[in-house]
């Protein structure tokens, strides 16, 4: 009865699902792009990974309470798995069974997750746990982490967010236990997205901002929702295509 | 959303985007225009004679709705003076998606033609590229244009049909001159293209065409695709 329910949610409104190992990733990631999708009417999905153990990352309950308040920013719903971040070092059936769940539950029409390449253990392997989990949606994106990204990250989507920044950076000074880190800078902030809006060459505004997304699978139906079994047949083989090379 | 599709002849765009540019045009808020810049050896092949605006058959057929034809060329190296020529079409159009070759092609004019392409085409937020060559090892589609179509064709007269398409686009490809060349690219596969049979109605079957996206502007427009 559910999945009915969802599915006819679905044909009306975009639902879109974003998946961060930390409580700033997402919103670091981004932020302008979930702000402009809620903007659009879509329902707009957080899941938190992990809220960590406390020390110099901030303890665990104020880092939910930054995470609830950015988004609350975003009109998001919020998803904390807080699993235990220890066991997020290497990739595990245990979170990939967590995760598929919680994606199945939210059925989303458009997943972002952290990029394979990333130099930080956990971010690298939630996005493996991700690309497991969600073999059977349509369209997932990988979003670069300023703090950790690797070169290798080849970025050809973007988002403009010239009209959404200040969200981005208001979201961003929710995570208060995070505030004096370089990368959570408003200047560093704004800098990386005119630099991805110039380097994208996806417009000629002058004062020109966007987030970057490297494509992991896109699936385009054009005169409307694909046939999902038939989907499911062949999404393993298009998506490991994928990641071939 | 208006969309400009780039090739060398029109058996090319065929082979590489006839599914998606037909389920694109059932929707009347999609305009889509071709832009062709023979080659002097495809355009003796194609007798495309008539410069600038054209109506193509076969390109009308697939619901394309207008046709500009860049005269004269220059597949001997990228030049602004053909950088200029494909722009004139783009800021004409002012399309929010450009769909051309990949520009990482073995083939040479479809590496010229991307690479013209792709300087004319700075702005514009949506590019996605095709590749008709099994051999372009650097092509790495990750966008995929799904369609189910109602199969009115017997097999045979699928089978026949996609032959004949890949027919003229080996002959453009080779720009051959006999029968050898000619047979030598016809090996030449459309790699955008699969062709699933659909499990839930047999009269039904699915097609899909995968394009790199070289980059792809995400939440534009109100109906927008991305």
């Amino acid at each position: 009865m559910e999945s009915k329910v969802r599915r006819q949610v679905t044909i009306t409104k975009t639902i879109i699902a974003s998946i961060g190992a930390h409580p700033d990733d997402v919103e670091l990631g981004m932020g302008g792009t979930l702000a402009k999708h809620s903007k659009r009417g879509d329902e707009v999905h957080i899941i938190l990974c992990t809220l960590g153990i406390g020390g110099n990352s901030g303890d665990p309950k104020g880092r939910e309470d930054e995470a609830q308040a950015a988004a609350k920013l975003l009109n998001a719903k919020l998803h904390i798995l807080d699993f235990p971040v220890i066991k997020l070092n290497k990739p595990s059936i245990e979170f990939e069974s967590i995760l598929k769940r919680t994606v199945n539950d939210i059925n989303p029409d458009r997943l972002y997750t952290h990029s394979p390449f990333d130099y930080h253990q956990v971010h690298e392997s939630v996005s493996e746990c991700t690309r497991n989990a969600a073999k059977d949606i349509q369209q997932i994106l990988f979003y670069e982490v300023i703090s950790s990204t690797s070169p290798d990250f080849r970025a050809n989507a973007y988002a403009d967010i010239t009209d959404y920044i200040d969200k981005k950076i208001e979201c961003l000074t929710h995570h208060n236990t995070q505030s004096t880190k370089l990368y959570m800078q408003a200047h560093i902030i704004r800098s990386l997205a005119h630099t991805r809006y110039l380097m994208g060459k996806i417009g000629t505004r002058q004062d020109g901002m966007a987030e970057a997304f490297a494509i992991g699978r896109m699936i385009i139906v054009p005169n409307g929702r694909i046939n999902q079994d038939a989907f499911r047949m062949s999404s393993s083989v298009a998506y490991a295509s994928n990641f071939s090379s | 959303m208006k969309v400009a599709v780039i090739g060398y002849a029109p058996s090319e765009i065929l082979s590489a985007c006839q599914t998606t540019i037909t389920s694109l045009a059932k929707k009347k808020e999609h305009v889509i225009y071709a832009i062709i810049a023979p080659s002097d050896e495809a355009e003796s092949l194609l007798s495309l004679s008539q410069p600038e605006i054209s109506n193509v058959p076969e390109l009308a057929a697939i619901g394309i709705t207008q046709t500009f034809i860049i005269e004269k060329f220059d597949y001997s190296a990228i030049t602004q003076v053909n950088a200029d020529a494909v722009n004139s079409y783009i800021k004409n159009v002012k399309p929010s998606l450009v769909i051309m070759p990949s520009w990482k092609s073995p083939n040479h004019f479809r590496k010229i033609l991307a690479r013209t392409s792709l300087i004319a085409c700075r702005g514009i937020g949506t590019i996605l590229m095709y590749e008709l060559d099994v051999n372009n090892t650097s092509f790495n589609p990750n966008v995929t244009f799904e369609a189910s179509v109602e199969c009115s064709l017997t097999l045979e007269q699928q089978q026949q049909r996609t032959s004949n398409i890949t027919e003229t686009a080996a002959r453009t490809t080779a720009a051959a001159t006999d029968q050898d060349e000619i047979d030598d690219a016809k090996t030449f596969k459309n790699k955008s293209m699969v062709q699933h049979k659909d499990s839930k109605a047999s009269n039904y079957k699915r097609l899909e065409e995968k394009f790199e996206s070289h980059r792809t502007l995400l939440l534009e427009e109100e109906e927008g695709l991305f």
